[in-house]
């Protein structure tokens, strides 16, 4: 799309027109506009899962690469659009690994029929193994469970029975006859309550691996404790349930045999197979990125350093992408370059991206927002949190959070018990007015850390089409004293 | 899913863990199924300085958690209460000292360096980083409790 072009179709979008959209008033918009455009401002731009928990969650983070790209604050020191995930290893463990249904390592993709060769020469897969279409993503195996395409199930790093929105219909989807759930997990968990195994596991300093963070460090750790009891790591489990499906030459690398560490203590998966298992891996992961933008340093790099950014080219990381002087694969006298995606021209796309109502909207019959989140002592589930004493006692429970207006109109006092209600379930919680939270009047908001409120039986599973990411951050509910 | 798979499934249930305490092993015989939520309240320790002991801190460098009430506590830049006992570290109740905050807050973040002989300005909102801590037992005996309850 040309600049021009961009610019007649955001030509509707006046402040005022934009105010009624979303109750920013057009003077706070000019203040805005007046620091992304002026070109001695510096500006990076952070959010979470704020812009990301949305039916058009990635078109919103379209609009801010947009008015980055479009300043020319992108790939400059003190001048970046950055996203903040929800996981420390989000960007590492599902994006670049290629965990999510529809992707290969990095940054490859199943849709590619050269990146499914590639992938399928170095796994030593035979042609025409990997499917050009992907299987489920994240919602889509939870209604697959409901509607009995998946019987067997098995969670691994995620509690779904308490993080998926609209539970009540997946927790019965998931009792139905013929499902088969196994949870692998650190403690009891709502999703072990669901489970018909579970399998006890190791946490993260009881084995050996490495995170992938949104800026791009890998950095790496040994085992620093021995996991209590029967409990192993989950890639000793993948390893160990691979060999009995008859899929064990996968994970065979005797061949080259890398000697177990000696100066730290060898993973259980390293023990069982005889040699170090983690290095062979990596060894062998390191060769999708290698020479295309993504390349890895060695193993040893890693255990030698505090975490490296990629791409790692001879020896060096890469602190600013895109960018000369920081980012070997940019041309000289090129300064900023965005090679990969658009390879003949190396420039960024602009995305028109307009505004889209949401899903659901408040009305007479539920006539509040409602907005989940999080809390900052605790991580997601609170699985591990919620057992640490400190952090369990500066925030124990999720309560309703709400505008002392409308706690007035409603007749609800700090303290009071109170049931929200969606048009998908209800959930019984007390209120905080003034607490730590106050949300603007008319939304509620409740944390879901807390498996003693497990508010996503109220959310709604409407998802954005192009990241899958769940609306968890608007529905419509009511809320009554009891 | 066939009869065979049905059963392999039992089995698997009457030996595979339910770990409670994570060490201990133990099967359980409880329905599959979410038990029902037992929600709670944040109330926060009404507790008088000096009257009690600071909790560990779960890692070393973590915000130390507020073991008394601040409930009317003027927390400004111009007139801070919780410095007025925190800043030189005052004896206070029975054998307690006021936690004294560390180098750190001493340095304006934005120089790098010490200006004052007093916590740096950008640091007054004390509340921003620590938190009161509530009345509620967490120790394994008050998770445990928990834990049955819900199983029941």
């Amino acid at each position: 799309m040309t600049f021009e072009a961009y610019r007649e179709y955001v030509s509707a979008y006046t402040p005022e027109y934009v105010e009624t959209l979303s109750g920013v008033s057009p003077s706070d918009l000019h203040a805005l506009a007046d620091i992304y455009g002026n070109p001695d401002m510096k500006v990076i731009s952070l959010w979470t899962m704020g812009v990301n928990q949305h039916t058009r969650g990635t078109w919103m983070n379209n609009l801010i690469y947009n008015l980055h790209l479009l300043t020319g604050k992108i790939s400059a020191p003190g001048n970046q659009p950055y996203s903040l995930t929800g996981q420390p290893s989000a960007c590492g463990t599902c994006r670049e690994v290629g965990t999510f249904t529809h992707r290969l390592p990095a940054d490859m993709v199943v849709a590619n029929p050269e990146h499914r060769a590639k992938t399928e020469k170095i796994w030593k897969l035979s042609p025409g193994t990997i499917s050009d279409k992907p299987s489920y993503h994240a919602i889509e195996m939870m209604r697959a469970l409901d509607r009995g395409d998946v019987e067997v199930f098995w969670s691994m790093t995620a509690n779904p029975f308490q993080d998926s929105p609209n539970l009540n219909r997946y927790t019965q989807g998931a009792l139905k006859d013929g499902r088969f759930i196994i949870v692998s997990d650190v403690y009891p968990t709502r999703s072990t309550e669901i489970a018909d195994v579970v399998l006890p596991t190791a946490m993260w300093v009881e084995k050996e691996g490495a995170f992938g963070n949104s800026e791009r460090r890998t950095h790496f750790w040994k085992t620093m404790v021995d996991a209590p009891g029967e409990s192993k790591s989950d890639l000793w489990q993948l390893i160990e349930v691979a060999k009995r499906l008859g899929h064990g030459d996968l994970f065979d690398f005797s061949a080259s045999a890398d000697p177990l560490p000696t100066d730290y203590a060898p993973s259980d998966a390293s023990r069982t197979a005889g040699y170090y298992m983690e290095k062979s891996l990596w060894e062998e992961y390191r060769r999708f990125g290698l020479g295309h933008g993504h390349d890895l340093a060695p193993f040893e790099a890693y255990h030698a350093s505090r975490g490296l950014r990629w791409p790692v080219v001879n020896g060096k990381e890469t602190l600013i992408r895109y960018k000369e002087g920081f980012d070997p694969y940019v041309e000289a006298g090129t300064d900023v370059q965005f090679y990969g995606n658009n390879a003949q021209e190396n420039t960024a796309t602009i995305w028109f991206r307009p505004y889209e109502a949401p899903p659901e909207i408040p009305d007479d019959a539920y006539p509040f927002w409602l907005c989940t989140g999080r809390v900052l002592e605790h991580w997601h589930s609170g699985t591990m949190t919620r057992r640490v004493e400190s952090l369990y006692k500066a925030y124990p429970h999720a309560t309703a959070n709400i505008h002392p207006d409308d706690a007035g109109k409603l007749g609800l006092k700090h303290g009071d018990t109170a049931k929200i209600t969606s048009r998908r379930g209800e959930v019984t919680l007390y209120v905080e007015v003034g607490g730590r939270i106050t949300p603007q009047a008319g939304m509620i908001y409740v944390p879901w850390f807390d498996e003693e409120v497990m508010i996503n039986t109220v959310t709604l599973d409407a998802y954005c089409p192009i990241s899958k990411q769940a609306d968890f951050k608007k529905c419509a509910v009511k809320i009554e004293k009891i | 899913m066939n009869n065979s798979i049905r059963w392999a499934a039992l089995l698997l249930i009457s030996l595979v863990l339910v770990v409670s305490g994570r060490t201990e092993s133990q099967t359980v015989s409880r329905e599959k199924g979410l038990a029902t939520g037992q929600p709670g309240m944040n109330r926060y320790t009404q507790a008088s300085p000096g009257e009690t002991t600071p909790l560990e801190r779960a890692y070393d460098i973590a915000p130390a958690l507020i073991p008394h009430t601040i409930e009317g506590f003027t927390i400004m830049r111009s007139a801070n209460m919780c410095l007025m006992c925190h800043a030189a570290g005052i004896a206070i109740g029975e054998g307690h000292v006021a936690t004294k905050p560390p180098p750190s807050h001493y340095i304006n973040e934005y120089s790098g360096k010490q200006e004052h002989d007093r916590v740096t300005g950008m640091r007054y909102n004390c509340v921003q980083c620590h938190v009161s801590q509530a009345d509620v037992d967490s120790s394994q005996k008050g998770q445990e409790a928990i834990a049955t309850e819900r199983s029941q």
